[in-house]
């Protein structure tokens, strides 16, 4: 195992541990914002992952399925964040708002 | 060597920026503060790791690809992060209690002001 091997190998377990905190954050985050956000967070760490394992698997195809999941990630962030406004603007006027 | 030392490098200090964007999402106090963090280090911590990938391959296509995926990244992240954030404020999230927000208050009331002049 060389030097370079050993180091992506550390960079994904700490990437993993990252991701475990994300998924906490996710499960007991109180608002509806909170979880979007920690999906966001979770798709940047899979992407990372996959920017890893493909230098460990020496297969550039993986790069291409990176730049797919960023895509992928925009597109169901914005989507929460108009349907968390929609949903404002249909129950205007009680103002107790929800989690 | 070098090519590995480096690309080593970048890669390690990538995930150790990832490593504290959620550590961050887990201990600070309030929706708005956790998400200026996690964008902030996320994005500098993909940015790392991708240019790490780029220096281990050493290749004209996969430096266009980063590039793409960076673009990409670094298009989205504010964008997505200003639209939950004003999401979040609409919906009325909670601000910690810390959080000075008189210029909140004011830009509400002159927006209550115009409505009601409308009206």
């Amino acid at each position: 195992m060389s030097l370079f091997t050993l180091a992506a190998y550390i960079a994904i377990v700490l990437i993993s541990i990252s991701t475990l905190l994300t998924l906490i954050r996710f499960i007991i985050g109180p608002s509806l914002p909170d979880r979007v956000i920690s999906l966001d967070v979770f798709s940047a760490n899979l992407l990372a992952v996959l920017a890893i394992y493909s230098v460990l698997s020496e297969e550039k195809a993986y790069l291409n399925v990176a730049l797919i999941m960023s895509l992928i990630a925009f597109v169901g962030t914005m989507t929460f964040a108009y349907y968390l406004v929609q949903k404002r603007h249909k129950h205007q006027g009680d103002d107790s708002g929800y989690s | 060597m070098i090519q590995d030392i480096l690309s080593a490098v970048f890669i390690l200090a990538g995930s150790i920026f990832m490593l504290i964007a959620s550590i961050g999402m887990i201990r600070f106090p309030d929706f708005y503060i956790r998400n200026s963090a996690s964008t902030k280090a996320v994005v500098l911590g993909v940015l790392l790791i991708l240019l790490g990938v780029g220096i281990h391959y050493n290749d004209t296509i996969v430096f266009i690809e980063i590039f793409a995926i960076l673009l990409f990244i670094f298009l989205i992240a504010p964008l997505a992060a200003h639209i939950v954030s004003r999401a979040a404020v609409i919906t009325q999230v909670k601000f910690w209690e810390k959080t000075k927000l008189d210029e909140l208050r004011e830009y509400e009331k002159e927006q209550e002001e115009e409505a009601g002049g409308k009206a």
